[in-house]
């Protein structure tokens, strides 16, 4: 099943080019003793590569155009030089006023397009009311009723915003939005956007924070939230599926790559089961990438990832819409390889993983602060990162030529090693019954495991360099120290008690009556447990009051852990 | 040097979920010798120190990420409270100057940023292990 | 505090429990005052052993089983011994998560142990960690061991009644055909039985008892441990089992002290020549060496040599 790419002879008596034997007995006098080069993957690199690695005359098989099968070099015709990627920062902290503030900010800079990052406290289920204090507010905004929606959003006309919510099963982020929708006399079909973070086994894998419900629930969950919005938000992207988490823990790019498209076919096969049109649903799934700063095996990476999910949207599963053979993917630069010592460094680093990232064909990109080690990005910060991709883009001209480093030897020839690589290991998850049995036998966990000890050792043994820790040390210069920017206290304060007036003034009989709904929803066969979740939204229920409740029905997710 | 290995607590208190950091530390630990008793996260304080107190160990290591460590000197107050104040407690994570200075006052012995070197670690923890082992009130008089 | 620290322990004491495993566990003349000091148990609670490969499932299995136990009303203590490193000694004893949700029940005991060397799947101080928990007031005792491979027969040595874990997956069950571990097992337990090949899994164990070394058939049970199905099942027949008078007669219970004392010994043996390193065993060594010695004959002397020295 694995393609491989068989080195050619140039002559074709078999005789090697005389220029390239001297150029090797050259290079072996001048290093005589060589540890071998390995990426991350575990593919050995050479020094040089020519013809004999890989050559260009299967170029419609292996390279294609942009926009054609087999989509090496990308998904539309015109990629950035048509349509630039979005760019799309992550913005949330403390209370709802906070947030709004910032996103005008933002919107004056001129994005069209944002993220938004609840706290802590969200991600784990619960409302502001239930968890500690100190802990409210410092990594992303506090935000828990329909009223909270209202406010971060006062101000913004929601129906020419596209919205990226980190937003995990069972989606009520989505559901406060459409109840602020319907507040305002918007169509739902108005309404753009992506459920980031729905891809439930990405957290049950990796982002264990995110984890809220027990797997067959959270199963049941996905395939509900894809229905209900194909049907009624037509205009949102209820699917994106993570290999950050993955990559972030320990895994190789190239295992990141391979799980998260084995995740992809699992659920595919899961909205096929429930009888949702292949046609219908693969355009709107949409994939979440990190980018670690191993430059040229990043872009491989993409590359091959693009040219194996055409593959299986068009073979395996036989889809001949061609918009569902796009590999469509958001990537952020990877804050694994950023340090707290010298933190300026993180500036050239995020410029080279933004680098990898759009020489690979992405739609969407958000580059890290520099400081983002220590604490939520200040605003010169921010900036800088929001710029980085600007001077790529304008004065670097990155965009001017569609996948330029196409036809490279180099390129080619990784971008099909990483390819073989990576169904390798999608192979072994096949074998084990598929991603969702794999991860409940913890497999994938224990592979990401070894990879991330793997890497360590490299730090540990010097072997990978990381400047400022391990190597090019500031003698004597402490690092900076973490500035934590903590919310608020009154505003915190203000908050709470704002979400008690809000509990007390409520129609509680009819938010009850719409929870008790939803425990039916969850136990029925038949009926969509996701739009009982906009229902209960839409009457007044609190986000923790949601999650509650269907974790009595299906169980709290207690994530696998693999020491 | 101690006759027995040294047992560590690994665990994670609030609401973080975050585990490379933690996982690599035990195996450091590992590496040098010690028995690391490893938990998933979102302990209460309660949990560790039951935990704690249930595994008899010499020190609880705690990884951090966001305000999570803000808890941290609660927990030393009912790990006192438990007559368990002689068990060594390290804190690994983002932790601000001040709020370091917060968490050693109230008895944290150390707090480990990111970065930190393994060996340091296992170093410190180390040390830290043969200090409970001999503060520890003796079972047997 | 010492005085009563039978009472301490008898009552329920987890502090003092805690910490009498650890001296129990560390062994030498601080562990013997303490089993003297406890004095002898009146009361038998049963010491369930579970072992099978890695990757059977057993964590997850004991997770349910202890679920299972206490809606029974039965307290459990669990003793969950994972391999060390052979380089360092060190070891990361992570089954208590697959049993997390136990935690804060206070009829429920985890305690984590590192197998310290040990070949044979459990550790030399197993033995006296087990007198200890005999004489807490938990109704029944569960020793998970380091699912190395096929070398299990230890547990035989503290356990009253044995569960066998196998899968359907590796040729696990051909495997344990073939190393013997079926004949320690008092319950067989077919996990993963959801995976394609498990009807055949269950069969190959069925029949496997066919062989003429068995004397009696032996329950073999199918579950799927990460859905808690097949567990109560297992909960019944367990209790069953450690209630019988198979277990409780007099007979059996001999047999069942003389398999301890064995396995105690043999630990006994091992930890010396894992803890020794004198001139004496080196010297020994070197006269095999020379071939001035049969290795029978040296293990003797040196047996002997061990044993006077106490």
């Amino acid at each position: 099943m694995a393609k491989s790419n068989t080195p050619r002879k140039l002559e074709p008596d078999g005789q090697q080019d005389p220029d390239r034997e001297r150029w090797q007995r050259d290079y072996q006098a001048q290093l005589p003793a060589e540890t071998p080069v390995v990426n991350r993957s575990g593919i050995r690199i050479n020094p040089l590569y020519d013809e004999t690695n890989w050559s260009g005359t299967r170029y419609t098989q292996q390279l294609g155009y942009p926009g054609q099968i087999p989509m090496t070099r990308g998904i539309y015709p015109s990629m950035h030089r048509g349509q630039t990627w979005s760019q799309r920062q992550l913005i949330g902290f403390g209370v709802p006023s906070d947030y709004n503030a910032r996103l005008h900010k933002l919107l004056e800079s001129g994005v069209s397009a944002v993220s938004l990052i609840p706290c802590n406290s969200v991600y784990r289920g619960f409302d502001a009311d239930q968890v500690p204090r100190e802990l409210l507010g410092t990594c992303g905004v506090v935000l828990n009723t329909v009223d909270d929606m209202d406010a971060c959003f006062s101000g913004v006309d929601i129906a020419q915003l596209s919205t990226a919510q980190n937003d995990p099963s069972p989606f009520t982020l989505l559901a406060l939005l459409l109840a602020v929708a319907k507040r305002r006399g918007i169509p739902w079909t108005r309404i753009t956007g992506t459920s980031n973070q729905s891809d439930y086994i990405s957290h049950y894998v990796a982002n264990h924070m995110f984890f809220r419900l027990a797997l067959p629930g959270a199963r049941r969950m996905l395939v509900d939230h894809i229905a209900f919005t194909l049907e009624q938000v037509p205009g949102w992207n209820p699917l994106s599926i993570v290999g950050q988490h993955m990559q972030q823990a320990g895994a190789t790019p190239a295992e990141a790559m391979a799980f998260t498209l084995c995740t992809a076919i699992q659920y595919a096969q899961d909205c096929i089961d429930r009888g949702l049109d292949p046609e219908l649903f693969f355009p709107r799934f949409t994939f979440f990438f990190d980018i670690s700063i191993s430059l040229f095996e990043e872009i491989a990476k993409f590359r091959a990832g693009r040219r194996i999910w055409a593959s299986i949207v068009r073979d395996t599963f036989g889809v001949k819409n061609p918009k569902a053979w796009r590999f469509k993917f958001h990537a952020q630069t990877s804050g694994v390889d950023l340090t707290r010592q010298q933190p300026l460094n993180n500036i050239s680093r995020v410029t080279a993983q933004a680098i990898a990232g759009i020489l690979g064909g992405l739609q969407s990109l958000h580059t890290d602060a520099y400081d983002e080690v220590l604490c939520v990005p200040t605003e010169d910060a921010a900036r800088i990162a929001i710029n980085t991709q600007n001077i790529l883009r304008e004065e670097a001209h990155l965009t001017d030529v569609i996948d330029p480093l196409g036809g490279s030897y180099y390129v080619e020839a990784l971008t099909d090693q990483m390819e073989d690589k990576i169904r390798e290991v999608m192979d072994t998850v096949e074998s084990a019954g598929g991603m969702y049995k794999a991860v409940q036998e913890g497999i994938v966990q224990t592979r990401i495991g070894e990879s991330a000890l793997g890497f360590q050792r490299s730090l540990d043994t010097g072997e990978q360099t990381l400047v400022g820790v391990n190597a090019y040390e500031s003698e004597g210069v402490e690092p900076p120290v973490a500035v934590l920017e903590r919310p608020n206290k009154e505003s915190v304060t203000q908050y709470l008690e704002g979400l008690d007036t809000y509990k007390q003034s409520r129609d509680t009989p009819a938010v009850a009556r719409t929870l008790d709904g939803l425990a039916t929803a969850a136990n029925s066969e038949r009926q969509n447990v996701y739009a009982a979740v906009v229902t209960a939204a839409t009457a007044g229920a609190t986000h923790g009051e949601i999650v509650a409740r269907l974790r009595e029905e299906f169980g709290t997710g207690d994530p696998l852990i693999v020491p | 040097m101690m006759q027995t290995p040294p047992r560590v607590l690994v665990t994670k208190i609030g609401l973080d979920g975050h585990d490379r950091g933690s996982r690599l530390v035990a195996a450091a630990l590992r590496d040098a010798g010690m028995e690391v008793i490893y938990t998933p996260p979102w302990q209460d304080v309660e949990d560790v120190v039951r935990l704690a107190q249930d595994e008899d160990v010499d020190v609880v290591g705690i990884s951090s990420l966001a305000t999570d460590h803000l808890l941290v000197p609660g927990l030393m107050v009912a790990l006192k409270r438990a007559h368990l104040d002689h068990v060594g407690v390290v804190v690994g994570g983002i932790v601000p100057h001040d709020e370091e200075a917060l968490l050693i006052a109230a008895g944290v012995s150390r707090v480990f940023h990111p970065g930190s070197p393994m060996e340091e670690i296992a170093r410190e923890v180390s040390q830290l292990a043969a200090n409970a082992r001999q503060q520890a009130p003796e079972l047997l008089d | 505090m010492s005085s009563d620290l039978g009472a301490s322990l008898r009552r329920g004491d987890r502090a003092v429990l805690a910490r009498a495993i650890s001296v129990a566990e560390n062994g030498g003349a601080k562990a013997q005052a303490l089993l003297e000091r406890i004095g002898p148990a009146n009361v038998s609670h049963p010491v369930v052993g579970i072992t099978g490969t890695s990757g059977a499932g057993k964590s997850t299995l004991i997770d349910q089983l202890v679920a299972e136990l206490r809606a029974r009303d039965q307290t459990v203590a669990v003793v969950a011994i994972d391999p060390s490193s052979p380089f360092s000694g060190g070891a990361v004893l992570g089954d208590r998560c697959r049993m997390n949700r136990h935690q804060a029940d206070k009829g429920v005991y985890i305690r984590s142990l590192s197998a310290r060397g040990g070949t044979g799947g459990v550790s030399a101080g197993v033995d006296r960690v087990i007198q200890v928990l005999q004489a807490s007031p938990f109704d029944l005792i569960l020793v998970e061991t380091v699912g190395a491979g096929q070398s299990e027969i230890d547990i035989r040595g503290i356990a009253d009644t044995c569960i066998v874990v196998c899968t359907p997956n590796s040729g696990d069950d051909i495997q344990a055909i073939k190393s013997g571990i079926l004949e320690i097992a008092d319950i067989l337990v077919a996990n993963k039985s959801d995976l394609a090949d498990s009807n055949k899994n269950v069969g190959q164990l069925i029949m496997a008892q066919s062989l003429p070394s068995n004397a009696r058939p032996i329950p073999v049970l199918s579950t799927i441990a990460t859905t808690g199905e097949g567990v109560d099942t297992l909960a019944d027949r367990l209790l069953e089992l450690c209630g019988s008078e198979r277990v409780t007669g007099a007979n059996d219970l001999r047999a069942s002290a003389r398999r301890r004392l064995a396995g105690a010994v043999a630990r006994k043996l091992e930890r010396h020549l894992i803890d020794a390193h004198d001139d004496d065993f080196e010297q020994i060594a070197a006269s095999v060496h020379r071939g001035e010695c049969v290795i029978d004959e040296a293990a003797a002397r040196w047996v002997r040599k061990v044993t006077d020295s106490g």
